[in-house]
């Protein structure tokens, strides 16, 4: 995923300048452009499906409050990200030492799945995700916001790093070593041809 | 090269190779340095395994892309909508 095309942000913009103006109708249709993308972004951080949708909720209230001091100089997703990854951090800050939660919400990918593959196949790959999630989750956050930019959202180095307000040289350094540790989580499933 | 260099090599490679993988996958290395990552892959299984695993799980990453696409966005545009119509007005 990569930034938006010209057009895409020239309409972006047109929105943007009607909400600053404090057209709700307007900032509805921004969080409609993004909210899946953030959405899936804070799923990757390891909260659970309804934090994700409180903490996206919290952020684009946050956001609507704070338009009038953002000044274009980043990409409104950007902003909008750096809004949520702070309110993530506080969420996650939250939770009981105990260690991750894993959700036994449904996972959204089945709804929208290729419906061939048989019960068992779906189970299978649901099976495979959570446990990629959960290793995920078993990461610090300092590692898996890397991982979870580059990998699972398919940012490049640069906007990545630039989302999380990191030189690229430092970047790329938690992104292996996030990427190693997730390696080492899961090698019994990719020796086991699992993955 | 004789026998002792190319085992001297093959030493300092395995040790540079693992640092460097990641940034070999994701198609930032140098041409020289990415050679020189290939032909040590080439000579060693255990690196090899570490650059297949290392790839598999990026290809995996990438299937936890996908949200539940517009029913999170309406849902989430339809309850900020309703909490800022009730938030008291701002002066912008």
């Amino acid at each position: 995923m990569s930034s938006a095309t010209s057009g895409e942000r020239a309409s972006e913009d047109a929105l943007l300048a009607r909400a600053r103006d404090g057209d709700m109708d307007a900032f509805a249709e921004l969080v409609m452009l993004h909210a899946d993308r953030l959405f899936a972004t804070l799923r990757g951080f390891g909260l659970s499906e309804s934090e994700a949708q409180e903490v996206a909720q919290e952020t684009f209230l946050r956001a609507w409050r704070a338009l009038p001091s953002f000044e274009g100089r980043a990409q409104f997703f950007t902003w909008l990200f750096r809004i949520g990854f702070n309110e993530s951090q506080r969420r996650l800050a939250r939770r009981p030492p105990a260690g991750v939660e894993v959700s036994s919400e449904a996972d959204p990918l089945l709804d929208l799945a290729d419906r061939s593959p048989g019960p068992a196949a779906l189970a299978e790959a649901k099976e495979l995700r959570a446990a990629i999630r959960h290793a995920l989750g078993e990461l610090p956050l300092e590692l898996r916001a890397p991982v979870v930019l580059r990998d699972v959202q398919g940012l490049s180095t640069r906007e990545a790093a630039s989302m999380l307000e990191l030189g690229e040289a430092a970047f790329k350094s938690r992104l292996h070593r996030g990427r190693m540790a997730l390696r080492t989580l899961l090698l019994p499933r990719i020796a086991a041809g699992e993955l | 090269m004789n026998r002792v260099l190319r085992r001297l090599r093959f030493r300092i490679d395995h040790g540079w190779t693992p640092p460097h993988a990641s940034e070999y996958l994701d198609g930032e290395l140098s041409a020289g340095a990415r050679k020189r990552l290939e032909r040590h892959v080439d000579d060693c299984p255990e690196c090899r395994e570490l650059l297949r695993g290392l790839k598999l799980l990026i290809a995996n990453l990438g299937t936890l892309r996908a949200g539940d696409g517009e029913l999170v966005a309406a849902s989430l545009a339809t309850s900020v909508r309703a909490l800022l119509d009730q938030a008291p007005p701002q002066s912008r």
